[in-house]
């Protein structure tokens, strides 16, 4: 590639972050530091009953475990600083209880900070077909109400209000798909979760609306650790969104989430994120450290989890959205789109786990890597023995912007049943000259050309979002690529 | 030689039912042709005959020979003298045709009580029976069918029926992708290969083989039945008015 | 990638006993630095034990032992008494550590029987566990060395000092520091700067002593234009419970055309490891094809290291795991330098009870621009019971490149089958045609007629009796 193209596309790589605001919220914060105190007054706060605080306990207990033994992962492709979990606070909450009859009772800060993310809360917004839960720091704010929903006996509330509310359902499938004991940032979040999302959705509905949770970092010194608990019942669907924004600082937040899903017999469930937590700065100063447990379980036959993900921010990013496909018949989908650039390093895949007889998964991941970025794709394939007729796909390509960064492949396949068929492929390249060229031959800048050729590559990704968020994906990553160009 | 009475087939996966009561007789040293349009049920009808996984008889019965030809497995019936040409023929990467053949050429002879062949006379077989169908003897040592192009895939399916020798041959969609010259070859070896002793079945969707290898009966297969039988002239007639005029008439007795 | 709860489970088990056994069992061996004047090779091998010491065995945290468990092989092959002499010395066998498992059989000598492949023309080695026995087969041709590092360090002290442990990354593999520690002789190759050795060099590892742990070096320096084959046999021995560690090095100078066949074939109770490390100058061509029809525990380490422009690399691995085998390739490509290519094929049939792993990195360092690198992993799994892992890697630093890498693992085509038994050929005989054109890919790119023929028997008798 030329000179220019090259010094491009790292001009490309360090485009700046529009969504670095801060908003001013009086917040009420827990204590700095991570200690049983911390996890008994986060059960307080939340008025939870004792069994919830007993599970936090014992996951607290074992995160201490794990700790003392030094057992942070470390087998990602990933360079992590020492995090110093006692300088976080674990729990921030926007001063004003957030119980709102109607949006007007709503800080008007919070109000402009929706806007500025461009997240519909407003009444006349809700005729798009969206439901928002928005969780801000560790708490959910506030949840758009639509009567479609109440009508069908959806429940779709902050997972605070799924404990009061529901206690039976959380009760029963919490920790199910992810145990506390799965890893240690799981172990972590267990114990000191503040709030996240709760859906339910009841027998044979399909959900009308795209329902979609928002979170949001706002105050400095805090981790964010949320928990989302999806349930779908026997044939039933819903398309869920997800998308994350986060101040411009000098330091390093943690976030540490996890998802649970769990569908049963003939359900569905579409999973879509788009992440976009401040990456930090062009010398890799602040941002997030994603440390994500997201999995589903298609513990009902012929059931269906995917999960869709275009991943752009974040400071590091260890995440690999998962499905255990347990019941026969079952379907995972993973499609990613995973764009780094800056100093940025990030290490997402997926793990395919095929128990039920007849299962089969597809993986299609796209990796951008551009600047002094890392991008590493790590999945696993599992055919247990059960696995009959298991089937997996898989195709991992990556692409490189500039000579500076890195692309990565590690796959993982395990197979111990012999009628299982599984297929992984791979390339890595750059964007072609002779592409460039014929763009530019026909009057097309290299930037746009830039664009046209990478949103090419991800299009087959992008294609699997809903529409109003594809829209948003699309122009993510077309800022992300313009960067300071022109 | 062939009897198919009252066969019910259908896809083992989701239960569809293809064949619904098809039935046949096919004498010994006659052609018969299977017309009929997408869909009606001709490749089933021959991948069923072959042994092929995946279908699952629900009702009738296949005599061949005397023999009950469901109940032998795919290689056994080989063995018994029925052949298939493939419509999509398989490519074995790595597996010469020579010892492909060999394979296949003694499994057979050895079936019928015939000595095995020394490697110069299969050779020699091999020689004559490629002239037959114009494929390059050089063949001998590429892998089955990988790299060949359409048409060489086709007249090496009829080269195998050359060299298998069979009772009972059925030829899937032979002349689908043949341009004209090439199609001339194909039907020059089947005609070449007629005789008194052995049966042909021909499954094709155009009128334009049947010009080159005549039959003596044509059938009309519609949604998994046979509903017309004629002679050659019956093909023509197809050719002329379409499957359309088929489904009138039948609709009509119905 | 583990699991969470996989992990946990690591951490309480790291066990590191076995270690101790060896580096005491070193310092018996050599004794202390006394003044300071040691060999080159000697302050070499001080510095491989201390390496070791430092990574230990493979434990379960070990991501590039993850599906391979040689620690636990070897810990219970030493607890039945596996006899720990190095290299040939057997005197040196005698265990003065009373915490150490005594020996319960004599060392006698197992040699296999001649095969075939003693009747190809070439320039044949025989070694007993790694170390050349008797004489060669004929007079060489002029400027080729083929010798003992004890005979070498007499006659060539500048080529062991130039070349020995240069190749080699001890860090990188804990049994490739326990050779270099342990091993006190092995087999030299030396070939001139432009001399193109006609004949193959074929060295048969024909023979062990018995329930023996085994390690061995192996040495071969091709200097500027040479032209080389070599050819490593290791028959089916009935030598017990063997545990051969080697590691092999080899220089491929500037334009040098290496060829490198190793067929491994030994009994279903032997630990075998063997790593190669394989270092080119500019414009060379390497090859090696290793294939692996026996064994117990079998691990290939083959790390290639493409230091200069334009080399070429090729990986050839076929391998058949029956019974309870476990046989695992790990190969690492390192492209430090522009304008290479890389190219590597493995091939695996597991039946069974049987683990096939293939674990293949790509690695393209950040002024390796302009590499092509390609990479695939095809396995058949052929029953219930039989497994198999695949961690094909690409880690890429550099932009201009292109690389892919592909694995697939699965039964045997349902539709190739049916097309050849719609031909009428008996399943078991259409699964054999099948298998043997699968395997065909790979022996059918070795350059020599017996060495092809021999493999194709072999393993037609493997197959067969596998069905």
């Amino acid at each position: 590639m030329s000179d220019t193209s090259t010094d491009l596309l790292h001009q490309v790589a360090s485009s700046e972050y529009k969504y670095g605001f801060v908003t001013n919220i009086e917040s009420e914060k827990a204590q700095v530091g991570l200690s049983e105190d911390t996890v008994r007054f986060i059960s307080a706060k939340k008025n939870e009953p004792e069994w919830l605080l007993e599970w936090r306990l014992k996951a607290y207990r074992h995160f201490i475990t794990l700790m003392e033994s030094d057992a942070m992962p470390d087998w990602a492709h990933l360079n992590i600083p020492e995090i110093d979990l006692q300088a976080i606070s674990y729990y921030s909450a926007p001063k004003k209880k957030p119980e709102y009859e109607s949006l007007n009772e709503v800080d008007p800060e919070l109000i402009s900070t929706f806007k500025r993310l461009g997240i519909p809360v407003q009444e006349q917004e809700r005729l798009v077909g969206i439901v928002v839960d928005v969780v801000m720091d560790s708490v959910s704010v506030t949840t758009t109400f639509n009567a479609e929903l109440d009508k069908n006996g959806i429940i779709f509330c902050s997972f605070g209000e799924a404990v009061q509310k529901h206690p039976e359902l959380v009760k029963k499938y919490l920790g199910r798909v992810v145990p506390y004991t799965d890893n240690y940032y799981a172990a972590l979040n267990s114990a000191v979760f503040s709030d996240g999302s709760f859906c339910y959705i009841p027998k044979g509905v399909r959900c009308p609306v795209e329902l979609s949770t928002y979170f949001r970092i706002n105050e400095s010194g805090t981790g964010q650790f949320e928990r989302t608990l999806i349930v779908v019942d026997e044939g039933s669907y819903v398309s869920y969104l997800e998308g994350c924004t986060a101040p411009q600082r000098d330091e390093n937040q943690l976030h540490a989430a996890v998802v649970e899903i769990i569908a049963m017999d003939d359900a569905e469930v579409k999973y879509s994120t788009i992440q976009n937590w401040y990456p930090g700065n062009a010398q890799g100063v602040g941002g997030i450290f994603n440390f994500v447990t997201k999995r589903g379980i298609c513990e009902g036959d012929r059931s269906k989890i995917s999960w869709t993900q275009l991943e752009t921010g974040s400071s590091i990013t260890w995440k690999y959205p998962s499905c255990i496909l347990k019941g026969d018949d079952s379907v995972g989908e993973f499609y990613s789109v995973a764009f780094t650039k800056g100093k940025q390093q990030a290490d997402t895949g997926t793990k395919m786990i095929h128990i039920g007889k007849n299962t089969s998964s597809t993986i299609i991941s796209k990796g951008i890597s551009a600047g002094n970025s890392q991008n590493a794709y790590r999945g696993l394939v599992k055919m247990t023995p059960g696995a009959e007729n298991g089937r997996n796909f898989s195709q991992c390509d990556s692409m490189l912007l500039g000579d500076r960064c890195g692309a990565h492949t590690y796959p993982y396949l395990e197979i111990m049943n012999p009628s299982a068929q599984v297929e992984h492929e791979a390339t890595t390249s750059k964007v072609g000259e002779d592409q460039i060229f014929y763009c530019k031959q026909r009057g097309i800048s290299e930037i746009d050309a830039i664009k046209l050729i990478v949103n090419g590559f991800c299009k087959e990704i992008l294609a699997q979002l809903p529409m109003e968020f594809a829209v948003e994906a699309r122009n993510l990553l077309a800022i992300e690529l313009e960067g300071s160009v022109g | 030689m062939l009897e198919i009475k009252n066969l019910h087939v259908s896809i083992e996966e989701d239960g569809t039912e293809i064949l619904k009561g098809l039935n046949l007789k096919v004498g010994s040293g006659e052609v018969h042709a299977i017309m009929g349009p997408n869909g009606s049920g001709k490749s089933t009808l021959a991948s069923v005959l072959a042994g092929k996984d995946g279908y699952e008889v629900t009702n009738g019965t296949v005599a061949f020979c005397g023999d009950d030809l469901l109940e032998l497995a795919a290689d056994e019936r080989a063995r018994e003298g029925l052949f298939l040409a493939f419509q999509y023929p398989i490519e074995l990467p790595g597996v010469s045709m020579s010892n492909f053949l060999k394979q296949a050429v003694q499994s057979v002879r050895e079936h019928q009580g015939k000595e095995a062949l020394t490697s110069g006379a299969l050779l020699q077989m091999m020689k004559e029976k490629a002239a037959l169908v114009h494929l390059d003897p050089a063949l001998k040592s590429r892998s089955v069918n990988e790299g060949f192009s359409g048409g060489e895939k086709k007249r090496n399916e009829i080269f195998q029926l050359a060299m298998l020798e069979p009772k009972f041959a059925i030829l899937d969609e032979t002349d689908s992708g043949l341009d004209i010259d090439a199609l001339r070859i194909v039907a020059d070896g089947v005609n070449h290969l007629r005789s008194p002793e052995r049966s042909f079945l021909l499954i094709t969707h155009y009128q334009r083989l049947l010009d080159y290898i005549v039959p003596d009966f044509v059938h009309v297969l519609m949604n998994g039945r046979i509903v017309m039988t004629g002679g050659k002239e019956l093909a023509l007639e197809l050719e002329e008015k379409g499957y359309d005029w088929i489904k009138d008439e039948t609709t009509q007795l119905a | 990638m583990p699991s969470g709860v996989e992990m946990s489970m690591e951490l309480k088990e790291q066990s590191r006993s076995g270690e101790d056994v060896f580096i005491e069992r070193f310092e018996d061996l050599i004794g202390p630095n006394t003044n300071g004047s040691e060999s080159e090779w000697t302050l070499n091998r001080r510095n491989a034990i201390q390496v070791f010491a430092q990574n230990g065995f493979p434990n379960k945290k070990s991501e590039s032992y993850k599906y391979t468990p040689v620690t636990k092989w070897l810990q219970s092959q030493l607890k039945n008494g596996m006899h720990t002499a190095a290299g040939s010395s057997v005197q040196s066998g005698n265990l003065k550590n009373e915490a150490l498992p005594t020996p319960l059989l004599d060392e006698s000598e197992v040699r296999g029987e001649p095969s075939s492949l003693e009747n190809m023309k070439g320039l044949h080695v025989h070694a007993t566990n790694g170390l050349i026995r008797g004489s060669l087969s004929e007079a060489l041709p002029t400027g080729l060395i083929i010798c003992s590092f004890k005979q070498a360090l007499v006659d060539h002290p500048k080529l062991l000092s130039e070349y020995l442990t240069k190749a080699v990354v001890l860090e990188r593999d804990p049994f490739a520091a326990l050779a270099s520690a342990f091993a006190e002789d092995g087999i030299l190759i030396f070939v001139p700067a432009g001399l193109e050795v006609e004949k193959a060099i074929v060295i048969h590892h024909d023979a062990l002593f018995s329930n023996s742990l085994i390690q061995a070096r192996l040495l071969v320096v091709a200097e500027e234009g040479t032209k080389v084959n070599v050819i490593e046999h290791f028959p089916f021995l009935d030598a017990g419970s063997s545990f051969e560690n080697r590691v092999a090095e080899v220089f491929a100078g500037k334009g040098a055309r290496v060829d490198h066949v190793l067929v491994m074939e030994r009994n279903d109770q032997t630990l075998f490891v063997n790593s190669l490390f394989v270092h080119q100058d500019a414009n060379s061509f390497f090859r090696t094809n290793t294939v692996t029809l026996g064994g117990g525990l079998v691990r290939h380490n083959l790390n290639f290291l493409p230091d200069a422009e334009e080399c070429e690399t090729h990986l050839h691995g076929l391998y058949v795991a029956k019974g309870t085998a476990h046989v695992d390739n790990h190969t690492l490509v390192d492209h430090a330098k522009p304008n290479c290519f890389s190219n590597e094929i493995f091939k695996g049939i597991v039946t069974n009870q049987a683990v096939g792993v293939f674990n293949g990195k790509v690695l393209v360092r950040q002024d390796a621009q302009k590499t092509n690198a390609y990479q695939s992993s095809k396995c058949i799994v052929l029953d219930r019971g039989a497994r198999t892992y695949a961690k094909p890697e690409l880690e890429i630093y550099a932009d201009d490149v292109k690389c892919s890498h592909g694995a697939t693992t699965g039964e045997l085509d349902e539709d190739a089958l049916f097309y050849l038994r719609a031909r009428g050929i008996h399943p078991d005989a259409a699964k054999l045609m099948l298998l043997e054109a699968f395997a065909k890919d790979i022996i059918g790119l070795i350059d020599f007629d017996e060495v092809r023929n021999y493999l194709y028997q072999r393993l037609h008798g493997l197959l067969t009796v596998t069905k």
